[in-house]
């Protein structure tokens, strides 16, 4: 009787243990995925920053082109540059979002270890008294 | 540490080293990159047209030609491109060469952040692995550190139980006893502290006797004293070159003191504290004078017996000693009248040794006086009477010594 009680523990201890680890995983999937999006920001940003400042040493009647697709179009260059500008200002928002994000993925993968410790002390335990159990 | 931690964090060291070493190689193809193009920049609008060779797909070029030298499109970054002269076009490749220098410079420093980490990581290795290093680790359980700790308070709070029970009952029955206790210890260390001062006394003048074989007087009240007679006697025949060397009546008295102070310390140990002050003063005193002494006793060895007799009280010994040198009766003094001496009477004595000792004494002959003494005697306790002392007697010699410079 004992041992098909700790049977069915066990048994539902792994599943809740299988859980959690999938959980475990998107999070840490997540997390890289973030990071990486937070690396090309950073990429993307130190590049916008640089054309803003090669725009800003252009004189007025500098020629400025966007290339998009196939074709360059030739722009302003007040326009040129509010159009990097506010390019900046997305970007930066865009950091602090993923910031934001990886803080919570943070803070949910240290959960889901704890967690999953937890789970895993339990499991050991259950199989030691079926173990225990057996052998009687 | 396990073994195969360790080899992954180096391992994702070395895994850092690697990506840095990469943008390193990265930034310096941009650098020679940027170098080449200013280069070119420079050196293009030299000519109107140039004659090249176009590269046509990845395998073959076409003879072309290079017309509009001073006409540059950049890419400045996010697809914006700028129309520029040559030498403008330069100007940017500069900066863009500053920027790729500034990075290089970070690149390195990381480098040099993260060498030094993979050094002592396999340093931790080796030294895990050749020799048996035992990492101590200890299992930490939350529940069972709360069950500890309910338990620890619980044991605290019985001892504290337990403890507080007897002394509970101590107050109730015996702060009369308690007091009675007190009462009979101080009772007992006065008799303590009074026999000590009597030995002392009739030790001193027990020897005193014994030597100079006469002192009549002083005999009735030394004789029942005989242990400590006894005792002294023992130390005599543990330094026997003493007594031959100092038979004269003053080194006697000496050597007399000696053994006083010996059994003094013998006797009282920790308690009695005035006699014990007034025996280290006496013994210094005999430590300063005694090559004079010496000297003296090779002299006046025959003589002993004809002065000795003479010496019956502390007068008849100072009478002595103003008529012989100076050195001599300062330590007849303190032997005969240890007890009565006060705090004032050892300045008084320090005062003449001092001048005696500036006058007839050189240092050299003290020192050796000194030490030899020393090794005779109870080494440890003597020696730290003998630190005591010296410190008075510095302070005179250094008053003395300041007022004569002054």
């Amino acid at each position: 009787m004992s041992s098909v009680h700790a049977m069915q523990q066990k048994e539902t201890l792994q599943k809740r243990l299988q859980h959690e680890l999938e959980q475990y995983q998107k999070t840490q999937k997540d997390y890289q995925k973030y990071i990486n999006g937070r690396q090309q920001l950073d990429a993307q940003l130190s590049e916008n920053t640089l054309v803003m400042d090669e725009l800003g040493r252009l004189e007025t009647a500098a020629n400025v082109y966007k290339m998009i697709g196939p074709v360059l179009v030739k722009q302003d260059l007040d326009e040129a540059k509010q159009n990097v500008q506010k390019r900046i200002d997305y970007i930066n928002g865009e950091l602090k979002r993923h910031d934001g994000l990886l803080q919570n993925l943070e803070k949910k993968q240290d959960e889901h270890k704890e967690t999953l410790a937890n789970l895993q002390k339990h499991y050991q335990q259950a199989q030691q008294a079926q173990a225990k159990v057996n052998s009687r | 540490m396990e073994p195969h931690k360790l080899a992954r964090l180096k391992y994702q060291q070395e895994g850092a080293v690697k990506e840095t070493d990469e943008k390193i190689q990265q930034w310096e193809k941009f650098r020679s990159d940027y170098v080449a193009v200013r280069k070119l920049l420079n050196t293009l609008p030299d000519k109107i047209t140039h004659d090249i060779m176009v590269p046509f797909g990845s395998l073959a070029f076409m003879p072309g030609r290079l017309v509009h030298t001073n006409e540059i499109l950049v890419l400045l970054g996010d697809n914006w491109f700028v129309e520029r002269s040559a030498k403008q076009a330069a100007e940017i490749a500069e900066r863009r060469l500053k920027e790729t220098e500034e990075q290089l410079r970070k690149l390195g420093m990381q480098r040099k952040l993260i060498e030094p980490q993979i050094e002592f990581t396999s340093q931790f290795q080796t030294v895990a692995e050749e020799t048996d290093v035992v990492d101590i680790q200890e299992d930490y359980d939350s529940d069972k550190e709360r069950e500890w700790k309910a338990k620890h308070r619980e044991n605290v709070r019985k001892y504290r139980k337990k403890s507080q029970e007897p002394e509970a009952a101590n107050q109730n029955t015996g702060t009369n006893g308690r007091l009675a206790n007190d009462a009979e210890l101080w009772a007992r260390l006065d008799e303590l502290e009074r026999i000590e001062a009597e030995k002392n006394e009739l030790t001193n003048l027990g020897l005193d006797e014994e030597k100079l074989s006469s002192a009549g007087e002083s005999l009735s009240l030394s004789t029942p004293k005989s242990t400590g007679n006894e005792k002294r006697v023992h130390w005599e025949n543990q330094s026997p070159p003493d007594e031959e060397e100092e038979e004269e009546e003053e080194s006697d008295s000496l050597d007399s003191d000696d053994d006083t102070n010996d059994e003094k310390d013998e006797g009282i140990n920790s308690d009695a504290s005035s006699s014990v002050r007034i025996s280290k003063t006496i013994l210094f005193t005999h430590s300063k004078v005694q090559p004079e002494t010496n000297e003296a006793s090779l002299q006046n060895n025959p003589d002993l017996p004809q002065e000795g007799p003479t010496i019956q009280t502390p007068a008849d010994i100072i009478r002595l000693v103003t008529v012989a040198n100076v050195p001599k009766s300062i330590l007849k003094n303190r032997d005969t009248i240890p007890v009565n001496l006060e705090a004032a009477a050892p300045v008084y004595v320090e005062n003449n040794l001092v001048k005696a000792t500036e006058k007839d004494s050189t240092p050299a002959s003290t020192v050796t006086a000194f030490s030899g003494k020393v090794m005779e005697k109870e080494p440890a306790v003597q020696d730290l009477d003998v630190d005591a002392k010296p410190k008075k007697m510095s302070k005179f010699r250094a008053q003395r010594q300041s007022q004569a410079r002054r």
